[in-house]
């Protein structure tokens, strides 16, 4: 039994994968050689933690002939954002009676899958959107002033409703249906998304922690600005060590450059708010629409010194704060001590929370307070509403 | 196919089964063990002596319970009862009265002082057609673990089938030794010598001149039938432990995609409907409102239990989320598998491993060659160990004084090969697993990345493990900064 014979690989179908998505793996053996191994045990290993087995399994035990070639797969489904690796690969080799065996683990046999927040939120704005001539729009789609924009945008077809004098009469005769033609008035800004990293957002259930409903507002936030050709920026931050930037773009591949940025941090360290904006206003001093994502659990004194870097520069500032105990809260059967505890915390938080806005009130930035059920709504609402009344143009 | 080709595997080898019964009996002399020297059958005879047993043992207490409590009743009362009288009495009374209770071997009621004897006698009796019995039994276990084998693959009844056979010749075997050895000191055990011996004379002579009159004889042929029995069950093994996972791995993921298929179509009513009946029960208990942030920051009109609300909430939504989500993900899965098998023609094949299950063909090949070369070798060396005159002259090249000498007809010359070939297997085995063991040492050595990557997936290296080392490194850090 010559185990260098056995050429094993595997075959991802996508090495980028969103949340809720699925990725098809796929393993190749090859015996390479002359003899057949009577016994062969191949598995592929994952991490339960953070991949589900839906369909397939990931072993197999057969034989396999001289030159011969045997492929299994199953499909996977990523439980968290992230980069995490799949593998290694294992083989077994035993002998026809069970008496001998070989175990050996496949150099080079782990591959690396990128699983970005889940696209859900984004589906359901892009389902929205596309039910927009029956007037259930909701944001995706840009909420053009028609008629008072002077900047052609686009032609489609008429749905009942639009004004007439939009009508392109040759466009109409070409094509023989009513196509109307779309101006937009608006001017592009640019959207800074700033999120805490730190290690507090990562309080509750492992796949819905504060930080990840963050990350999935920013995605969703970044998606509809994108969509109204806004420029969009992601500054991720706790400490010194963990401080990510990327500086902001415009167009459907920067959507995908935002999924890799923000799929790869992990929440960690301690909030150092300060530090984190001196570092955010040395790579970035244009006016723009900061959206910054953060449970503001650091002493209020930091919350205040750290927004204060900001306000020089014009910014228009928006803290989203999910409140961490209807975050935190996801164990169902609490008994009468935990509830009365959990009641206290709640009202310590507010009270924090209080003293924080009733600090910054003077500098007219708003802070959102936001739950799970509400975070993506008020975040899309708080965006739209900025954009209507102009605000970092 | 391979499922046909598992059943005919397992036809054969009850056939072989069959065949080696025949031989077996041809050897073995059931009357023997069937019945006792009286004629009468071994196991009524064997039940019989273990009532006899019984009634002596039994009868025999009673009475010296009886003389006991007359001894101490005349020694305490002397001067009212007469001690002989007393014994006439008992002696009397179980003689012609309580006697009637019990069923005496040979009709007469034995005296106290005869029971020790009897009592011996029935033991060796009950000895003797033990040792009877013991053959019919193993002869019943060869037979039930041969159909159990049959009916479920599992090596080890095989060998309890083929162990139970075997036993019956080794055990006449070794008290016709036993009895041998004791010859050699002039010392003979009667009730040893006296055991019925089933065994055919025919297997003490062995032709080991003639190879093909070697291979003819009934022991030879019943070891190498019970040998191709147990290889053909070690085959059905293999070929069962091979291509079932294959097989159940194919049926069921078939079966689950048969499911996800159908499912998959007409899930998104049952979605909706779900959220359709969360939302009015939400309404109902008129949740939802009441537990918005704004609500509780303002905490004006009135004051609710902010976590009471939230749980009884969360309660409804994990009924809810977990319906929900197993109806969507059905939903999803089935698109998306729907997607998979247009975008990749080979994918159903490689989900359900239909491909990679062993084929028919190639495992009857190699079974049937396997068999082949086994059985030739095992044949061959059975016949040079048995036979190792050929051996020593012809390979060892040896001089006449010692082939030719009367110690080669000794059985102990055979043990000169037998010993130098049984070695051999388990010497290789261990040169060849410490070859292989040092070379992936080396080799993982190289790749020193592979366990830092296992500790990570943490399926396969143990939490434990892991720990230690660390802990180990810690105090080397420890130690180095002191």
């Amino acid at each position: 039994m010559n185990v260098e014979e056995l050429r094993v690989h595997r075959e991802l179908e996508k090495e980028k994968v969103f949340k809720d998505d699925f990725v098809h793996v796929k393993v190749v053996v090859e015996n390479t050689g002359k003899n057949s191994f009577d016994f062969l045990e191949i598995r592929d290993y994952y991490n339960p933690e953070l991949f589900r087995l839906v369909l397939g399994e990931n072993f197999i035990s057969t034989r396999i002939g001289p030159k011969g070639l045997i492929k299994f797969s199953y499909v996977l489904e990523p439980k968290v954002r992230g980069e995490y690796p799949l593998g290694p690969l294992s083989i077994t080799v035993k002998d026809r009676l069970g008496f001998n065996s070989e175990e050996r683990i496949v150099p080079d046999s782990v591959s690396d899958i990128l699983v970005y927040p889940p696209y859900e939120d984004i589906k359901k704005i892009e389902i929205l959107g596309s039910k927009r001539s029956l007037q259930l729009n909701y944001g995706l789609q840009r909420s053009k002033q028609k008629g008072l924009g002077s900047e052609f945008y686009g032609m489609r077809k008429y749905v009942f409703g639009d004004q007439f004098r939009l009508i392109d009469w040759k466009a109409s005769a070409r094509t023989q249906q009513l196509i109307v033609k779309e101006y937009e008035s608006e001017r592009d800004i640019t959207v800074m998304i700033v999120i805490d990293s730190s290690n507090s957002m990562a309080g509750g259930a492992i796949e819905n922690t504060k930080f990840e409903y963050a990350i999935r507002a920013g995605m969703l936030l970044t998606k509809v600005a994108l969509t109204r050709r806004d420029s969009v920026g992601v500054f991720t931050f706790s400490d010194k060590k963990n401080m990510q930037f990327l500086k902001p773009g415009k167009g459907e591949d920067h959507f995908y450059q935002v999924l890799d940025f923000v799929a790869k941090i992990k929440p960690e360290g301690k909030n150092r708010i300060v530090e984190g904006m001196d570092y955010f206003i040395r790579r970035f001093q244009k006016r723009s629409l900061i959206f910054y994502i953060s449970d503001l659990e650091s002493p209020i004194k930091e919350i205040g010194q750290g927004i204060r870097k900001l306000v020089p520069f014009n910014h228009s500032i928006i803290i989203i704060n999910p409140f961490s105990p209807w975050f935190e809260i996801h164990e169902i059967d609490l008994s009468t001590t935990d509830k009365a505890l959990a009641e206290a915390i709640s009202e310590e938080m507010m009270e924090h929370i209080l003293k924080v806005k009733q600090d910054i009130r003077n500098l007219g930035i708003n802070i959102v307070t936001v739950g799970p059920d509400d975070m993506m709504t008020q975040v899309l609402g708080t965006y739209m509403e900025a954009k209507k009344k102009g605000k970092a143009f | 196919m391979v499922r046909y080709y598992l059943k005919i595997l397992k036809i054969i080898n009850a056939l072989i089964f069959v065949w080696l019964i025949l031989v077996f009996l041809s050897i073995f002399d059931f009357n023997e063990v069937l019945f006792t020297s009286d004629g009468e059958f071994a196991l009524f005879s064997f039940i019989d002596s273990i009532k006899n047993i019984f009634t002596f043992i039994i009868f025999a207490g009673a009475y010296i319970i009886a003389i006991g409590c007359a001894f101490i009743a005349t020694t305490v009362f002397l001067p009212f009862i007469n001690r002989d009288f007393m014994f006439s009495f008992i002696d009397g009374f179980f003689k012609n009265f309580l006697n009637l209770w019990f069923t005496f071997p040979d009709g007469t009621t034995p005296d106290l002082n005869q029971i020790p004897d009897l009592i011996l006698n029935e033991i060796s009796i009950f000895f003797g057609d033990f040792y009877l019995i013991l053959f019919q039994l193993l002869f019943v276990i060869s037979i039930i673990y041969a159909i159990r084998t049959f009916l479920k693959t599992n090596p080890k009844h095989d060998l309890i089938a083929v162990g139970a056979l075997v036993l019956m010749i080794i055990v006449p075997l070794i008290f016709s030794g036993f009895n041998e050895l004791l010859d050699l000191f002039h010392v003979s055990i009667e009730y040893l010598e006296d055991l019925p011996n089933p065994l055919d004379p025919s297997l003490n002579s062995i032709p080991i001149d003639n190879f093909f009159l070697f291979l003819a004889s009934p022991v030879i042929l019943l070891a190498i039938i019970s040998y191709l029995y147990i290889e053909l069950a070690f085959q059905i093994n293999y070929t069962e432990t091979v291509t079932r996972p294959s097989l159940e791995r194919s049926d069921r993921l078939e079966i689950q995609l048969e499911i996800l298929k159908s499912e998959s179509h007409y899930i998104t009513a049952n979605v909706e409907k779900i959220k359709e009946e969360a939302k009015s029960r939400m309404e109902e208990l008129e949740i939802g409102e009441k537990t918005t942030i704004s609500k509780f920051f303002a905490k004006t009109s009135e004051k609710f239990s902010y976590i009471k609300e939230m749980i009884e909430k969360r309660k409804l939504e994990e009924e809810e989320k977990k319906l929900v989500t197993a109806a969507s993900k059905t939903r999803r899965l089935g698109r998306y598998v729907e997607r998979l098998y247009r975008e990749d023609i080979e994918a159903q094949d490689t989900l359900t491993a239909r491909s990679s299950a062993p084929r028919a063909q190639s495992l009857a090949l190699s079974t049937f060659l396997n068999i082949l070369i086994r059985l030739v070798v095992l044949i061959i060396i059975s016949f040079i160990i048995i036979h190792p005159k050929w051996f020593l002259e012809d390979v060892f090249n040896l001089p006449p004084a010692i082939t030719e000498s009367v110690v080669m007809f000794s059985p102990e010359i055979i043990l000169l090969l037998l010993l130098p070939i049984m070695l051999i297997f388990p010497i290789v085995s261990k040169i060849v697993s410490f070859i292989k063991h040092r070379n992936l040492i080396i080799r993982l050595q190289q790749e020193g990345r592979i366990k830092e990557i296992l500790t990570s997936v943490g399926d396969y290296v143990k939490k434990e493990d892991i720990k230690e080392k660390e802990a180990k490194e810690e105090v080397k850090a420890e130690e180095a900064v002191t």
